[in-house]
């Protein structure tokens, strides 16, 4: 297959699926699902990103986190440096302390001196006035601003002219010295405070600095913290609030989805981004699973449809039947433009409308040998259209079993491979059991003029060729051809052709045998028919020589053409004896015929069983044999409500036979007893009599036509050898049975088996008959015959 | 005592049949065809009873009582089929013209018996004869 590479797919019965293509009929009515999925796409567009959201949200709680770091940093930077200019302040307060107190004191001491002119006093002044250099050093080195400067520089100069006035070895007496010197000091000592005040003034500024940044910074982190805090709260309320609501639909969707709601469909323009770009996937998940689904009940369907076709065409008896049903329902359920059927030529010619069912059987039309033998083209070995559909608005292309119109478009079987010959394809791919798919016509173009003119012919573009056959030998070739396409055969619509072609292969067959079947019967018929007729014209032609015979006897006994002495009569006992005989014979003859033909019938009313008896035993008693008596020991009561479908004549004939047996063969006077049983379903007429019997070995052997049992012969008891098969034959044509047991010398005992009738509606007229046929006639019959 | 026609192509039986029903007591006219019977009628009238046989050359026996049945003089005449033929359908068909079916071989009581009951109800109703 494909060897050579050609675009015509052959489908094996494994072939995957494509899928089926928009304009394939398959496909259901509605929207592209592609344009659908576009037009979602387009609606879902507009929608915010929770990402975007989050991110945006995460960049501001981080500069809201950068700023409660800087602003923390900054805060302990100012009040680092706020911390050490006080302790600079500090150092400077206490140098310039540590200044005044020297200062006092020396000046304490050197009015003290002045006072006592105690060398510890002079000491103590010396001691301070060696200190003051590196007092004043000490202050000067933390001085940090000019002020302060300009301050301590007043006071160094106070403090040197304080210095200047003051004389240790001045004189108590000095006055206007002294004075000058504590002016001098009272000077100096202010400028020292000033100098204080301002660097407490200073420090006392420093440590409000301090503070206020502390506050500050604090102030900043807990607001920027409070808004971290508002963003990340927001963020998330928002988050949750478009996140949780549309999944939860989304969930919805889903659980419809599974429990099988094809139309569950999410909404693809609410919520954000993300969440609409899951309910696109969604969507498409839906389509795809609504899609696989359907592809899923259109197999199923087809499934169940080739089952369907397969029973109808099963079911047809006549090929022409069974093609044309074929052809129309998968021309119908393929939605195709045209599908017909050809048979091989030499296919069997039973499946084959070749030979019209109008034509005699015997007639060798020219129709059954057409065309292909004189012109062998390329669809050689394929015979005329067998059946053929064609969608409504088309014509058919061909007429059914006729040869083929040579501008009728050949089938393009075997050229599709390049072959002249269409049945070698035909075997190949019957042999394969495949069929051959033609996707697209377009490809098959200008390969050979025979496939050109099909095209042209069908306006076909896509094909499915499907061979019919049963066994190794194909039979003939199914046609399907789609006028829309490209078309891509799914594999169970190949599968579908394919079973359909198998179920029509197997009902030609039948439809083959049930003609020879009906063939066959109809000649039986008329063998039958011909038989009866035979029969009945030979009994009456052997009546009519009979009539005159036994009727001039009649004559000769009854003395009419004179006197007849005892030998003469002796005679003609024998002679009316055995006309008696040859007038049972025919008489039976015609009624075993008569039958035997007879088909099984239903049951036509039915009959008491009183009413049957009675019949039976007046008869015997009437009859011309002369032997056992018969006697019924049922009693009315017993047999009453008792009745037996089927014809009364025949069943009386049947038990006459058999009562005129059981008389005939018991010796004269003897008694031969009759009763009925009654059983579940059936009633059983018994007849036992003391006559001479039936050697065992014959018993089964009595039934035969014209069987006589041995002893019987022997003793010359008249008999045509028909009775017991009439009877067993018309029994068994009512569904009933009889049966012999019997001992030879002793007597035979036969039981004769019927069925038996529902009971009788209350208005049947056995009430009122039962007891004016028991009245009427003695059961126990022993009526004088009367000639 | 009757008049009776026998329309019998078999010239033994049609004796018979004659000598049996002369034996009787019933006055006897023979006929050996259909046609002739129904020109023995035409020209001598009806008989009380009319014995046919089924089964002859030309018009067979139930042709010509459907002739007589046609004719409204013919219409209720009493007749009795004598034939050889003994299938159900040949013996409803003489029966649905009104006939009495008896077969042969037959037995002279029978044929009597017949005949009586067949003038039974018209025995007033003789003709001319």
């Amino acid at each position: 297959m494909g060897r050579d590479g050609e675009a015509a797919q052959t489908a094996g019965p494994s072939t995957p699926s494509t899928p089926s293509t928009p304009d394939t009929p398959s496909t259901p009515p509605g929207p592209d699902p592609r344009r659908r999925r576009a037009d979602e796409r387009a609606a879902a567009a507009g929608g915010t990103s929770v990402g975007v959201r989050l991110t945006r949200a995460l960049g501001l709680v981080l500069a809201l986190l950068l700023l409660v770091g800087a602003s923390g940093a900054g805060g302990l930077l100012v009040t680092g440096s706020s911390r050490a200019h006080e302790n600079e302040l500090r150092g400077l307060e206490a140098a310039n302390a540590a200044l005044q107190l020297t200062l006092a004191d020396a000046d304490a001491a050197v009015r003290e001196h002045h006072d006592t002119h105690l060398p510890q006093s002079r000491r103590r002044y010396e001691r301070s006035l060696q200190a003051l250099p590196a007092l004043r050093a000490h202050v000067q080195a933390q001085l940090t601003d000019p002020l302060q400067r300009s301050l301590f520089t007043e006071q160094t100069r106070l403090i040197d002219t304080w210095l200047a006035r003051t004389d240790p070895d001045r004189g108590a007496a000095d006055v206007t010295g002294a004075t000058a010197q504590a002016q001098a000091f009272a000077e100096a000592r202010e400028a020292n405070t000033r100098l204080d005040t301002l660097v407490r003034a200073q420090r006392r500024e420093a440590t409000g600095t301090e503070t206020w940044v502390r506050y500050g910074a604090l102030t900043v982190t807990a607001l920027t913290l409070a808004a971290a805090l508002a963003v990340v709260t927001g963020t998330g309320t928002r988050t949750r609030r478009a996140l949780v609501d549309p999944l939860r639909a989304l969930v919805d969707v889903l659980d419809a989805l599974g429990r099988g709601d094809r139309r569950a469909h999410a909404d693809p323009t609410a919520g954000p981004a993300e969440v609409r770009s899951l309910a696109l996937a969604v969507n498409d998940l839906a389509r795809e699973n609504a899609r696989l689904l359907q592809a899923a009940e259109r197999s199923a369907r087809l499934h169940r449809l080739a089952g369907d076709i397969g029973r109808q065409v099963r079911d047809q008896l006549l090929a022409e039947d069974a093609l044309q049903v074929a052809v129309t329902r998968l021309g119908e359920e393929l939605r195709v433009a045209r599908v017909w059927v050809r048979m091989l030529t030499d296919a069997d010619p039973s499946g084959a409308p070749t030979d019209p069912p109008t034509d005699p059987p015997t007639d060798p039309g020219p129709a059954t040998d057409p065309g292909p033998a004189t012109d062998p083209g390329p669809a050689a070995g394929l015979g005329p259209v067998a059946g053929e559909w064609a969608a409504p608005g088309l014509a058919p292309l061909h007429r059914a079993g006729t040869p083929q119109d040579p501008g009728d478009p050949q089938d393009p079987a075997g050229a599709l491979r390049g072959l002249d010959d269409s049945r070698s394809w035909l075997h190949e791919l019957h042999a394969a059991a495949e069929v051959h798919a033609v996707p697209d016509t377009r490809t098959l173009r200008g390969r050979s003029p025979l496939l050109d003119g099909f095209l042209r012919g069908t306006d076909a573009r896509a094909l499915l060729l499907v061979p019919i056959g049963v066994g190794e030998a194909p039979q003939g070739l199914l046609t399907i051809v789609c006028g829309t396409g490209p078309r891509d055969w799914t594999p169970q619509e190949v599968d579908l052709a394919r079973s359909v072609a198998v179920d029509l292969s197997r009902a030609l067959v039948l439809a083959g045998l049930y003609r020879a079947q009906e063939r066959l019967l109809g000649e039986l018929r008329d063998v039958e028919a011909v038989k009866s007729d035979l029969l009945a014209t030979v009994s009456h032609e052997l009546r009519t020589p009979l009539t005159s015979i036994s009727g001039y006897l009649d004559l000769l006994r009854d003395g009419a053409v004179g006197e007849v002495d005892e030998d003469v009569a002796a005679v003609l006992g024998i002679v009316e004896r055995n006309t008696e005989r040859l007038r049972s014979l025919i008489e039976d003859l015609l009624l075993l015929s008569r039958v035997e033909s007879a088909p099984t019938t239903e049951a036509r009313g039915a009959t008491p069983v009183t009413d049957l008896l009675t019949g039976v035993l007046a008869a015997t008693a009437a009859g011309p044999t002369r032997g056992g008596t018969p006697r019924c020991t049922s009693t009315p009561e017993e047999l009453a409500g008792l009745r037996v479908p089927g014809e009364t004549e025949h069943l009386h004939r049947a038990l006459l036979a058999v009562l005129d047996n059981a008389v005939k063969f018991s010796p004269a006077g003897s008694a031969v007893h009759v009763r009925v049983e009654r059983h579940r379903h059936d009633v059983h007429v018994v007849v036992q009599d003391n006559g001479m019997g039936i050697p065992a070995a014959e018993v089964e052997g009595v039934f035969a036509r014209f069987a006589r049992a041995s002893n019987a012969a022997l003793q010359q008891v008249p008999g045509t050898g028909l009775g017991l098969t009439i009877a067993r034959d018309l029994l068994r044509l009512h569904g009933g049975s009889v049966h012999l047991d019997s001992v030879e010398g002793q007597g035979t005992t036969a039981t004769v088996r019927l069925p038996l009738a529902p009971p009788p509606a209350p208005a049947t007229p056995i009430t009122a008959a039962a007891p004016a046929a028991a009245a009427a006639v003695p059961l126990v019959g022993a009526a004088p015959a009367t000639d | 005592m009757a008049r009776v026609l026998v329309v019998e192509d078999d010239p033994d039986i049609r004796q018979l049949v004659e000598l049996r029903l002369r034996g009787l007591g019933h006055r006897v006219v023979s006929a050996p065809s259909g046609a002739e019977a129904l020109a023995v009628i035409a020209d001598r009238g009806a008989p009380e009873v009319i014995v046919l046989d089924v089964a002859m050359p030309g018009m067979t026996g139930l042709e010509v009582l459907r002739t007589l049945r046609a004719q409204p003089e013919h219409a209720d005449l009493p007749a009795i089929f004598l034939s050889a033929r003994v299938r159900p359908e040949d013996i409803a068909a003489g029966e649905a013209l009104g006939a009495v079916y008896l077969t042969k071989p037959f037995v002279v009581s029978a044929l009597a018996g017949a005949i009586d009951k067949a003038l039974q109800p018209t025995a007033q109703t003789a003709g001319g004869w």
